[in-house]
Order: structure tokens, then C-alpha cells, then sequence
């Protein structure tokens, strides 16, 4: 909790008299959360079924019954929003921890050993980087199957390399540190220097990725399942409710729009407070 | 009599502060400072950091940091007869008088010059600002000449070449010369040099303020002199103004200031600032085996033709319980023996030993690091700002075994101890237990490198190589700390090696000494002898150039006299009281 206050308030060098909108944050905070609830508790928010559908209600537009309208097999949309989030937050949930671990195990490697070690891990991470992220993500989809999870390590590791630059590039700024030089001197060993002194002053960056990574990974993941290799239908899931919906798009507008701006309001409000997390750790 | 070119009336500046839970408040950084500062004057403002003194001086220029503001008093320049408030002048008219009437050399001029521009484009730019201003300037030819002109008054050999370059290819001297140059591009009737000399090597520093000098009886400007360095304001100033703590402690003419001081803190300073202290009488010892013996020590960086070689054949001993400094300016070499002593690093060639264990040979063998420690010059970057004070100099013990001499793996019976431990080591360096649950940033520059120098003592070294140790902490901090390095060299029978490039503080500490000239031992032998009959021509430079004018010397009170720690209220210290004995701390 005291992080999140920290976070709210406002930074040092602002002038007091003309306070930045820290509201943003709020409502990022909050957009956020919302999508959380939903993802954890679908049933508290709709009582609609997300996969049964009334033949009547097919293509209705929004209306106080059906806020976001329904789709061409009469489902509520709003359900299949709400009840899609558990889909696409905990596949991008797993596209950011992949990257995050392997990512970071690479860099914080190559970062304090050096040496021809790091020459090796980061080459290997060029390449990554050199391959465009769509092309990786496809290839190891091939590789694992189709399926949400697999659609979600496929994104992970085309975060990898990212991870590992940055994680490398601050593991170094903080080894070349006199504290830990003195580490050493005083008799340490190379993973209590590691686990003291480089970790707990290179991870502030590497956090604020993360939750950069977790906007793109929502939308990397939303573009699998629009091309068709994550979620099988009818599972609700953001990026397929987009693309089964491309039919509709002259006739039936909220189709793509209403689940479009849910996966932008989360996107943007997760590069929100990354950026306020960037922030609070510069 | 004719009105002063500046008068500063009460004037008080403070800043924006955050207090715990995002209340903005304000620190007060000056407060009622009245000065005078005459045509063709020198003025030294001399306080230790955060005594204000450049505070003020950025409140003249208009150019205080964000969050700083003027809250009361004036700030008068009189132009053309006719004085002008610049604390009530709009930002724009100040900016007008920036450079043209005002003129700003500043501390680092590592970082004061722009790295992609060249230094003449750095040196133009106040001729370009103000070129509609001040006629005659127009063309870019003129605006070339004028530079070419300017970098030769400041003596910068060359000068149409040196135009062309880039900061990073000019020496720091060169660097500073620059930015006289710039400076009085447009004959300003005030400089403010803000520490000009601080950031350069002591033979450097009096080439640059003789030219500062020169200057000033050239174009009849007046200097505001902004220093921590009592000797540099006695030699150089007409008038001098002592400030602590944002407040005027006193003012008047150098002379009589300095020799009848009116304020505790002036003869407090006075009796702190090294250059001036007389040879301290280290007891004379009966020669014995060295505990460290340096011989034919070779570093060279880099490989093949394009090798640097940073030291060529240095050799010395150092008796146990004694201080060898080894002294010189940046680029001697003298740090790169002291890492390689300390077992940080391996030299290109030759032998170390420490009580007959081969350093070099075993430099990746943990163990020698209980014989060596190192403490460095940065005590802002030498501890990690995240751990706590007791973690950071608990942190050894928990590297060894408790049949090492640590804690290590002795579990929660253990933490106990450490804590003991812990508080033992702070009462060492004479820093309160309460320290220890705090972070560094909540420490001063002295007390971190206290807790630097309890961390390096807590596994009880034999050596302790002191990397300028003190070079970061100003004068009473300084004297401060070399008592107690003094202290615990008598109690624990530490032997030292003290890498310092100032003169002053070899006076203080060492026994025997070396003066290093890019990486070659120009001279070697105890610290009397070379102070006070020096063989070699660098030597003698070295010294003269640390050398305060006559009537100074005589006036600083003698250390034994001096006002003892009870005035001394820039930090709580304690150093004066009985350090434990070894006995007691094992």
C-alpha cells in the first residue's frame, strides 16, 4: 500500500504551486483494477452467460440490458469482455514473467560474470532482437502448439532479449560501483555480492518493464488470438472477440469498438504506471 | 569614497523541501547576509559545503536551482552609476546582464563545457548572445578573432588550434582556461569564481589564480571568490567573509580577520585547515623489517605499442604501525598501487608483500583480504543506498566463519553478536548507536567515511590502504577524521598506506612518504625529510604551491590550543575521547 501512496504523490522536483495531474494515475490505477476484479471474479460483474447465447438478442446494439450489445449468436458482449480478461490478463501475466526470468536470469549472468560468458549471451540475445517480435512469437507458437497459455510463453519470449539488455546494462552500472568493489574487498563471495548489493540496486528499471511489457503483451497476445492461434472459440478472449467481430464491422460497430477500447484503456493505463514506477525508482 | 559595485543586504534565499509525506516546505540556505564588494575587489566568500556560499553566489547571477527563491533582502549592482536591484529585476533584464556585466567561472570544468561543441564555439557563445548589445561584434570573422584573442590572454598555447578542439582533448587546466576566456568575453565588472580551482591539481591552481589575478587588474572587474580553501582566500582576497550555516559569521579585511579572528568558527577553521598546520611530531621510531614491501611494481594498461605504463618500478616499504602516503597529482599512478596493495588488481610486474605473504600471488585467495582493506576516496559511492548502516558494516562478518574471525552461518545466536559487534565498531569511529538502523543518505560526507572506515576495520586488517580518504570532506571534517585515523593507528597498531595529492595532510599523518610523477617514484624517504628538504625539483614545486603566505602560518593557532571539540558543532564529535583498545574490540 505505501508504494502505491508514494506513487500518488507528487514528485520532488515539481513546483508545488502547478502539481502535475497525478489523476491519470488514478485512473490508470483504477482501470487496472478493474480489470483485475474482473479477471478474478467475472460473476460479481455480469450475469450474463459469456457462451450461451439468445437467438432473439442477435446483433442488438448497446442498451441498458446489454451495455456493450450482443454479438451475432445473441451472447452479451459485456460478458464475454468481462469474462475474456481472466483469458487475455493472466496470458499477458505469463508473457511478462517469462520474459522477466529468463530475460533477467540472462542479463544479470552476462551483466556479473563478463567476460566471454556475456560476448555469448548477448550476441545470442542480437539475434533476438534482430528477428521481428511477430515472426518469433508465430515461430515458437508453431513450435509449442496453439492454446492461450502457448500463445502467452510465445509472447514472453519475444520479450526476452529486452529484459536481458536492460537487466545487463544496469547489473553493469551498479558493478562498477565502489560499494561493490568494497563487497569484494571485504571478503565476499560472488553470489553474496550478487544477491546484496547488484540485484536490490538493478531491479527498479527491470520492474518498470515489466509493467510496460504487460501493456504490449496484452495486445501481442490480442493479435495471436485475432490471427487465430491462441483461444479456440467460443472462449471469450479480447483479441478474438475483435476478430470474429471483423464481419460485423459495417452493420454491428460496438462489436470491434466497445472490446477494442477495453483492451486500449488497459494497455494505456498499464504504461501509465510503469512510467510512474520508473519515476518513483530513478 | 565611491559606492561599492555590489551590495548584498539581508538577504535570505531558501529552497523547496519535501518533508516525509509530500508536504512541501522550505529550507532556509541563507539567511540575513549582508556584503560589499568594491570596484576592482576581491571578495572571498569561505564556509564549509552548505555554508551558503554558492547559494549566494547564484542568487547574484539569477541563476538559482529549481526550487530556490530570493525571500528577502537585495541584492544591489551599480551600473553606470545608478544602482540596479537584481532581486527584483525580471528574469528577462538579469539574463541581459548575464555574461555582459556578470560573469559566472564555475567549479567543474569537467562538466562546465559543452562536449560536442568546440571550444571556440563554447568561448563565442556569450559574444553571440550578446552581439546586438555590444557593438562592434557583428561579423563571425570578428567573433573569431575575438576568440583567438581571448583564448591566447588566458595563455592557452595555440589558440587558433585549441578553438578547434573538443573539451575531452584538453587537460582540465586547459579546461579551466577555457572558461576564463568565455568568461570575460565581454569584460564583465563582476566574476564570481565559484570554487575555480577546486576540481584541478595543486600546481595547476596557482597558474589559474594568478591568472584570475591578472585579469582582474587588467579589466579593473571585481571577484567574488567562492572557496573552501583558507589559504587560497588569505593570498588572494582584499576582503573576507566567513558564512556558516547560511549566516555571516564575520567580515572585513583579509588581514585582520584571518590574524585577529573575531568568530570561535574563523579560528576553528583556521586551526582545521591542513596547508597551514605545522609538521606534526610523529614519534620517531627504531628502524625495523617493513610489513609491506613494495618492489619494481609495473602497471601498464592496455597492450602492446599502444600500452600506458601508469607505474614504472615504484618501490617502498612500510614499517608496521607506520603511515606511508604516497603522494601526487591525478594521472601519477598513485591509486593503481594502492588498488594493487589492497589485492584488487594485478600489477604488470613486480612483487608485493605484506608480512611476507605474497599479494600479487594470492590476490583471488579470500583470505588476504582479512591482512588488507581498502577505503575509498567517494564516501558517497562507496556505500550501498539501500542497506542500513549496521548491515553495511555487519556485512564482513557475515563473509566469514566465525574461525575466520566473522559470523558467518552462526544463525540467529549469531545476530546478537553482530549487533554487538556492530555497535563496537560504530563507538570506534566515534559515531552514535543510534546510526545504525539509518540509510546512508541520512549520514553527512564525515559520517559515512567513518562507517567506510569501521566496515574496513571490523575484520581487523593489518593494512589499511586509505585511498583519498579525506580528499571529499571538507576541512574540520578532514581534521576530524585524520584524529581518528590517528587514534586507531595508536590503539590497534594499524599500518597505513594514505594516497593523497595534497601535501598538507602528509604534513599531518605520514611517516614516510613517496612522491609520484606519472607513475615514476621522483622521491622517497620520511615525510620530515621530504617536506622539509625536498631533493627533487617536483618536490619542490609540489610544496610551494601548498604553501600559505607567511603572516597566515603565524597567525593559526597552535593544534594542542586550538579550540577543542566542544565549538566544533558541525557534526557530534567524539573523536578527542579514548578509542578502544584492541584487546577490548577482539
Amino acid at each position: 500500500m505505501s508504494a502505491v501512496t508514494s506513487l500518488l504523490l507528487p514528485r520532488r522536483d515539481e513546483p508545488a504551486a502547478r502539481p502535475k495531474p497525478r489523476a491519470t494515475l488514478v485512473v490508470s490505477i483504477a482501470v487496472l483494477a478493474i480489470a483485475l476484479a474482473w479477471a478474478f471474479l467475472p460473476w460479481l460483474f455480469t450475469s450474463q452467460d459469456p457462451l450461451a447465447g439468445v437467438a432473439a438478442d442477435a446483433l442488438q446494439a448497446p442498451s441498458a440490458a446489454h451495455p456493450f450489445g450482443n454479438d451475432a449468436t445473441g451472447r452479451d458482449l459485456l460478458a464475454r469482455v468481462i469474462f475474456g480478461a481472466g483469458n487475455s490478463l493472466s496470458g499477458a501475466a505469463i508473457a511478462v514473467l517469462v520474459g522477466l526470468l529468463a530475460g533477467t536470469a540472462v542479463g544479470v549472468l552476462a551483466g556479473s560474470i563478463g567476460g566471454l560468458v556475456e560476448e555469448g549471451l548477448m550476441r545470442v540475445v542480437d539475434v533476438l532482437l534482430a528477428i521481428p517480435g511477430l515472426l518469433l512469437a508465430l515461430s515458437v507458437i508453431v513450435l509449442l502448439g496453439f492454446g492461450v497459455t502457448n500463445a502467452a510463453i510465445a509472447v514472453g519470449v519475444t520479450s526476452i532479449a529486452v529484459f536481458a539488455r536492460l537487466s545487463r546494462s544496469q547489473v553493469v552500472r551498479v558493478r562498477r560501483s565502489d560499494y561493490v568493489e568494497a563487497a569484494f574487498g571485504s571478503g565476499g563471495t560472488f553470489l553474496a555480492v550478487l544477491g546484496r548489493h547488484v540485484l536490490p540496486n538493478s531491479l527498479g528499471a527491470v520492474l518498470a518493464l515489466a509493467a510496460l511489457q504487460f501493456g504490449s503483451a496484452i495486445l501481442q497476445i490480442s493479435t495471436l488470438g485475432f490471427l487465430g492461434y491462441g483461444a479456440p472459440p467460443p472462449t471469450p478472449e479480447w483479441g478474438l472477440l475483435i476478430a470474429e467481430s471483423r464481419d460485423y464491422v459495417a452493420s454491428a460497430w460496438w462489436l470491434t469498438t466497445l472490446p477494442g477500447v477495453v483492451v486500449a484503456a488497459v494497455v494505456l493505463a498499464a504504461n501509465r504506471i510503469a512510467a510512474a514506477i520508473r519515476e518513483a525508482t530513478a | 569614497m565611491t559606492e561599492p559595485l555590489l551590495r548584498i543586504d539581508g538577504l535570505a534565499v531558501s529552497y523547496r523541501t519535501r518533508h516525509g509525506r509530500g508536504l512541501h516546505g522550505r529550507r532556509t540556505a541563507v539567511e540575513g547576509v549582508s556584503l560589499e564588494l568594491g570596484r576592482g575587489e576581491v571578495l572571498a566568500l569561505v564556509g564549509e559545503s552548505g555554508s551558503g556560499k554558492t547559494t549566494i553566489g547564484q542568487s547574484i547571477i539569477g541563476l538559482l536551482p529549481e526550487g530556490g527563491r530570493v525571500d528577502a533582502g537585495s541584492i544591489e549592482l551599480r551600473l553606470a552609476g545608478r544602482p540596479v536591484d537584481l532581486a527584483q529585476l525580471p528574469p528577462r533584464a538579469v539574463r541581459e546582464l548575464r555574461g555582459r556585466r556578470i560573469a559566472l567561472v564555475s567549479q567543474d570544468p569537467g562538466t562546465s563545457l559543452n562536449p560536442v561543441q568546440t571550444i571556440g564555439a563554447s568561448v563565442a557563445a556569450p559574444l553571440r548572445i550578446h552581439a546586438g548589445a555590444s557593438a562592434g561584434l557583428g561579423g563571425r570573422d570578428r567573433i573569431r578573432r575575438r576568440v583567438v584573442e581571448l583564448l591566447d590572454r588566458v595563455g592557452l598555447d595555440d589558440p587558433e588550434r585549441r578553438a578547434g578542439q573538443y573539451p575531452h582533448e584538453l587537460s582540465g587546466g586547459m579546461r579551466q582556461r577555457a572558461l576564463i576566456a568565455a568568461a570575460i568575453a565581454l569584460e564583465p565588472e563582476l566574476i564570481i569564481a565559484d570554487e575555480p580551482t577546486s576540481a584541478l591539481d595543486v600546481t595547476v591552481q596557482r597558474r589559474i589564480l594568478d591568472l584570475l589575478d591578472e585579469l582582474r587588474a587588467e579589466l579593473g572587474s571585481s571577484v567574488l571568490l567562492i572557496t573552501h580553501d583558507l589559504a587560497v582566500a588569505a593570498e588572494r582576497a582584499d576582503r573576507i567573509a566567513v558564512l556558516r550555516g547560511g549566516a555571516l559569521e564575520e567580515a572585513g579585511a583579509t588581514r585582520a580577520v584571518l590574524q585577529q579572528p573575531a568568530s570561535a568558527y574563523t579560528r576553528e577553521l583556521l586551526a582545521d585547515a591542513p596547508a597551514l598546520a605545522d609538521l606534526a611530531p610523529r614519534p620517531a621510531r627504531a628502524p625495523a623489517a617493513p610489513l609491506v614491501e613494495v618492489a619494481g611494481l609495473v602497471h601498464e594498461y592496455g597492450r602492446g605499442a599502444d600500452a600506458f605504463r601508469a607505474v614504472d618500478a615504484v618501490t617502498f616499504g612500510i614499517e608496521r604501525g607506520t603511515t606511508h602516503a604516497l603522494v601526487g597529482e591525478s594521472g601519477s599512478g598513485k591509486t593503481t598501487i594502492g588498488r594493487a596493495v589492497a589485492a584488487l588488481h594485478a600489477p604488470t610486474a613486480g612483487a608485493i608483500r605484506i608480512g611476507g605473504r605474497d599479494v600479487v600471488a594470492d590476490r583471488r585467495d579470500r583470505g588476504i583480504r582479512r591482512l588488507v582493506q581498502l577505503v575509498s576516496q567517494n564516501p558517497y559511492a562507496s556505500l550501498d543506498p539501500r542497506r542500513t548502516i549496521a548491515q553495511t558494516i555487519g556485512e564482513p562478518l557475515r563473509n566469514w566463519r566465525p574461525e575466520e574471525g566473522g559470523l558467518r552461518g552462526t544463525g540467529p545466536g549469531g545476530r546478537a553478536e553482530l549487533a554487538r559487534r556492530v555497535a563496537t565498531a560504530l563507538d570506534q569511529v566515534a559515531l552514535p548507536a543510534d546510526v545504525a538502523g539509518r540509510l546512508p543518505r541520512e549520514l553527512s560526507g564525515g559520517q559515512r567515511q567513518r562507517v567506510a572506515i569501521a566496515r574496513a576495520l571490523i575484520i581487523e586488517p593489518e593494512v589499511v590502504v586509505l585511498d583519498e580518504a579525506v580528499s571529499a570532506l571538507d576541512v574540520t571534517v578532514q581534521s576530524q577524521i585524520l584524529d581518528l585515523l590517528e587514534a586507531l593507528q595508536r590503539d590497534l597498531g594499524l599500518t597505513y598506506l594514505f594516497i593523497t595529492h595534497d601535501l598538507a595532510v602528509v604534513r599531518r599523518i605520514a611517516d614516510t612518504t613517496t612522491v609520484l610523477r606519472r607513475g615514476e617514484a621522483v622521491e622517497t624517504g620520511s615525510a620530515e625529510q621530504v617536506l622539509t628538504a625536498p631533493q627533487h625539483d617536483y618536490t619542490r614545486a609540489l610544496l610551494e604551491a601548498v604553501s600559505a603566505p607567511e603572516w597566515l602560518r603565524a597567525a593559526q593557532p597552535d593544534r594542542a590550543t586550538a579550540p577543542g571539540p566542544s565549538v566544533r558543532t558541525a557534526q557530534p564529535v567524539r573523536t578527542a575521547q579514548p578509542v578502544r583498545t584492541a584487546q577490548e574490540v577482539a
